[in-house]
């Protein structure tokens, strides 16, 4: 199963920075983004040192702004080659856990599980790749006039920096006269249960 | 042929099935509750139109802080958002849940986040309802799922299947026999032939021998195994012109051998309840002839036997025990129930008449086997043939009509070698070669059994046969239909208990036949 998911696109965030659909739902921060400067880095491969990581807060006509710890900063967008936001954890990890579960419970299905096994490696496989790029989407500077030229939003995958900006801290912007000292970076989810709140029932953080 | 090839099933205990699904239902667990995010911008004129369900509206205010409804609504004609969330300040430090409202104007941009279920999910949750199913159904009817009698398989059309149970009808010491397959979808290459013996019930097997007969096939020839085990050459197979059941045309399901079946349901009111199968030949070849069935049984017949274990209950063993001492009167009144369910019988048109000229007879619902029935007559011409059988009892995959030929002799090949998770078992293949000692194997038990052929094996029809008997294990919930008044009748009236039986094997007939052709591999 492993080899097959190699199809899976590899994440950037740290372990347990990316809020789940239904946290970012209810919160206001950015996603995380990459700036990439250098060529696009190879699995394992050491970044860039000009590649800036971060939560994504605001992205000017000209600038994107992104703090790393409690640094802001700033990029003008004509040079950054390509970045890649993470807007959300799709949790392409837990269902790639529920194909590996769904797997073995093939083992009660008798001879059935000459089919039901391989259609759960098969089918949970393809699901978990999928997954792992939602709520991804990548900004390529050669890409990024013809995205525009397509208008309307995209679906995950290649996007322009007006897409990009929705998923920023601030979509609207830097708010005038902010102490950009004063921001602080997007804390840890913690986690002890799986978040289930509906929208209609928003409960304290 | 390929060594230690296809998942030996493992042995299936409840107490294993239990544990690996409580796990699996553990790692399932942890994919629900996975949405999709969609983000989008709403326009302050299409508030109105932005979605309310699983659905949550972020108004970014200018100061850098952000109100998000969990329940909102236009007012003041269209110039206020009211309703019911929390604010979030430029720092991102929620305030409390509560009223909240926010003017139009005061707003630099509105957004929609809605969740969804990702599409990525829709064969997750499919499987899951499937598997859910098919697990549902194999805790409750295993032997629907798990098999019964030894099976042998075997590589065919480079995949692993099912290709022959052995004594299937074979359920005490005294019912011990030979049983002969045919094990005509398998071809043999590079003068050796590997099959998988496997035991996949809660089933202790006792075999004294599993030999193969191959014999050489000629051009145009085909071996086919007619009754009391002699193997026949024929040639000119022919499929029927026309085939008409209940159903009306079933001439494409029966004309080759291609694992598309002909099957019908039992009867609401009478288990042994008879269909007919009427078959035209337009041309039947001169000479002597015969008609080439090849089926299998349903579920039904295991069903009956199953009801008749529970009926036995704690006696069982007694039972069982108790048929050694029978007579031949005693002997035909337990296999009476198997009687009255029949085989399928094969009629010809005489003077109007339908004539009954043999029958074709195999136990097992798994692997279908080929059978040669002979018939009457040597001119050519049209011939009018009819098949009688218990509804929803068979199986069919095939019918044909073949010129005979001569007997023929078989080379019998005792195993060459035997393998336990590929290592030699001298003690096994001493068992099946000398018979000084049966071979017992257990349920989850896997052995390969080598064949060395005479020649590469590519001309070789292969046939296999197997004796011995097996013996079921009592199943907890058997034990509470104990019933020897039914149990009586059964063996005394089999035709009045078929019927008592018919309403309760109804109900449950839809979901067997389903699980188990869900659950099918064989090919």
């Amino acid at each position: 199963m492993g080899a097959l998911l190699v199809g899976c696109a590899a994440r950037h965030s740290p372990r347990g920075w990316l809020p789940y659909a239904q946290e970012a739902q209810r919160e206001a921060y950015g996603g995380w983004i990459h700036l990439e400067f250098g060529a696009p880095p190879e699995f394992g491969a050491a970044r860039d040192p000009r590649d800036v990581v971060g939560e994504l807060i605001a992205i000017s006509d000209d600038s994107v702004f992104v703090l790393s710890g409690r640094t802001l900063t700033a990029r003008a967008l004509d040079s950054v080659p390509r970045a890649t936001l993470e807007a959300y954890d799709s949790r392409s990890g837990d269902v790639a856990q529920m194909t590996l579960g769904g797997t073995l419970a093939t083992f009660t299905h008798g001879f059935g599980l000459v089919l039901t096994a391989p259609l759960w490696i098969i089918m949970g496989t393809a699901s978990s790749a999928s997954l792992s790029r939602q709520g991804r989407l990548t900004v390529d500077g050669t890409a990024d006039s013809a995205s525009k030229r397509r208008g309307g939003r995209p679906g995950w995958g290649r996007a322009s920096w007006k897409d990009l900006r929705l998923y920023a801290r601030f979509p609207q912007g830097l708010p005038p006269g902010l102490d950009r000292a004063q921001l602080h970076e997007r804390p840890t989810t913690k986690r002890d249960h799986r978040t289930r709140a509906r929208p209609g029932s928003i409960t304290a953080h | 042929m390929t060594d230690g090839i296809w998942p030996p099933p493992g042995r299936i205990t409840r107490q294993l099935v239990v544990s690996v699904t409580l796990l699996a239902f553990v790692l399932a667990g942890n994919g629900c509750g996975v949405r999709a995010l969609h983000r989008t911008e709403v326009a302050p004129g299409s508030l109105a139109t932005a979605p309310h369900r699983n659905a949550t509206l972020k108004a970014h205010l200018r100061d850098g802080s952000v109100l998000v409804f969990g329940s909102w609504a236009l007012e003041e004609q269209g110039r206020v958002v009211r309703g019911r969330g929390h604010r979030l300040d430029v720092h991102r430090q929620p305030g409390p849940i509560g009223p909240q409202s926010v003017a139009l104007d005061s707003v630099a941009l509105f957004e929609s986040d809605q969740l969804k279920v990702p599409g990525a999910m829709t064969p997750i949750v499919l499987m899951t309802g499937v598997s859910v199913l098919l697990t549902a159904f194999c805790v409750t009817n295993p032997k629907a799922c798990f098999g019964s009698c030894p099976t042998f398989h075997a590589w065919v059309e480079g995949r692993p299947a099912l290709v022959a149970e052995g004594f299937s009808a074979s359920v005490a010491p005294a019912l011990e026999a030979t049983d002969l397959d045919a094990l005509d979808r398998v071809r043999a290459s590079d003068g050796q032939l590997t099959l998988m013996l496997t035991n996949e019930a809660l089933e202790t097997h006792v075999l004294r021998s599993a030999d193969l007969l191959v014999v050489p096939q000629a051009k145009g020839s085909r071996a086919v195994a007619a009754p009391g085990g002699v193997l026949w050459s024929t040639r000119e197979w022919r499929a029927p012109d026309s085939a008409t059941g209940g159903e009306g045309d079933c001439r494409n399901l029966l004309a080759t051998r291609d694992a598309l079946e002909r099957m019908s349901l039992a009867d609401s009111s009478d288990l042994a309840a008879r269909e007919t199968v009427e078959l035209v030949f337009d041309r039947a070849p001169a000479g002597r002839r015969g008609l080439v069935i090849t089926a299998r049984q349903s579920l039904l017949s295991t069903y009956v036997f199953y009801q008749t274990l529970a009926w036995m209950g704690r006696s069982t063993g007694s039972w069982l025990a108790s048929l050694e001492g029978l007579d031949a009167g005693g002997r035909a009144r337990v296999v009476g129930p198997a009687r009255a369910l029949g085989g399928i019988e094969v009629q010809i048109r005489e003077s109007g008449e339908w004539l009954t000229v043999g029958e074709f007879h195999e136990t097992g619902p798994l692997a279908s086997d080929t059978r040669l029935v002979a018939l009457p007559g040597v001119d050519p011409g049209p011939l009018d043939v009819r098949l009688r059988l218990t509804r929803g009892m068979w199986r069919v995959d095939q019918v044909a009509l073949v010129a005979m030929r001569s007997p023929v002799q078989a080379q019998r090949l005792a195993p060459a070698r035997v393998l336990n998770h590929g290592r030699e078992d001298l003690a096994a293949l001493a068992s099946l070669v000398t018979r000084a000692r049966p071979l017992v194997t257990m349920p989850g038990d896997t052995l390969e059994l080598v064949y060395e052929l005479p020649s590469d094996g590519k001309d070789l029809e292969l046939f296999l046969e197997s004796r011995g008997y097996y013996l079921e294990w009592m199943r907890d919930e058997w034990v509470a239909e104990e019933d020897p008044a039914r149990l009586a009748r059964l063996f005394l009236d089999p035709q009045g208990a078929l019927r008592d039986l018919a309403p309760a094997f109804k109900r449950e007939e839809a979901g067997m036949e389903a699980a188990f052709w869900g659950s099918r591999y064989a090919r």
